[in-house]
């Protein structure tokens, strides 16, 4: 009697689809598509405020260098300038580092409103509970 | 067959790649300094925030413990009264963490407009 050989299979395709699906799926329902801040940024971190959208604001180093979409930001009036009329209105943002002194973060806003922001609001990263 | 999985392959690394997970939140920085001087029939409080502690109104209190004294001198909420003013002033090793867990401790409280004290701007 002669031995059959087995015949080889492929790669189950189908399984492989629907593993690669289901976290396709994971990826889109639990992420957030957003402009990725400066990498080298810790931002400061509070437990009970409400919730936002991912900034899209002037970012403040530890060293106090100012950036805004990872290119180098002079002066806070600058950013407030490249702003369009409406924003400079109503809330303007910043992204501190936690390491600010916060004697520079309370300058660069005193500065902003200065130029004419409404408020300023400080974007801080929401611990998970 | 193969296109298919191609093209989900290529979804699924676009979505891995461009798709944060970190949580944002906001708070109001309340620089003062502009406003109506309006003359105050209350004395302000007068809070020291340094990297470990502080002290409102020369009195020293841990950051906890904040609220349940701001709560005796402050205003009542639903009275006519303008809230009583805070003066913050910052010693310079004050990080924006600290100071950002200071509002948020503040936030919560009635009756407290917090003014933060910032070195004239040259």
């Amino acid at each position: 009697m002669k031995r059959k050989p087995r015949s080889t299979k492929g790669e189950p395709t189908i399984a492989l689809i629907n593993i690669v699906f289901l976290m396709l799926i994971f990826f889109m329902v639990s992420g957030t598509l957003a402009r990725p801040l400066d990498a080298s940024l810790s931002l400061v971190r509070t437990a009970d405020l409400e919730g936002r959208a991912p900034p899209d604001a002037m970012v403040v180093h530890a060293d106090g260098r100012l950036s805004y979409q990872g290119r180098a930001v002079a002066a806070p009036e600058d950013y407030l300038a490249a702003l369009p009329e409406a924003a400079r209105e109503g809330a303007v943002r910043l992204v501190p580092d936690r390491d600010l002194p916060a004697v520079e973060l309370v300058g660069i806003a005193a500065k902003l409103r200065a130029a004419g922001a409404g408020r300023v609001m400080i974007v801080t990263e929401r611990g998970l509970e | 067959m193969t296109s298919l999985i191609d093209v989900i392959f290529l979804l699924l690394l676009f979505f891995m790649l461009s798709s944060t997970f970190s949580k944002f939140s906001e708070i109001e920085l309340t620089a003062g300094g502009s406003g109506p001087g309006r003359a105050a029939e209350t004395p302000p409080l007068f809070l020291q925030l340094r990297p470990g502690d502080l002290s409102l109104n020369g009195q020293n209190l841990a950051l906890d413990a904040l609220v349940p004294a701001l709560r005796q001198s402050a205003s009542a909420p639903d009275s006519a009264k303008a809230p009583r003013t805070l003066l913050i002033s910052l010693a310079s090793e004050v990080t924006s963490q600290r100071l950002t867990d200071l509002l948020a401790t503040l936030r919560g409280t009635e009756g407290i407009s917090p003014i933060i004290l910032g070195r004239a701007p040259r």
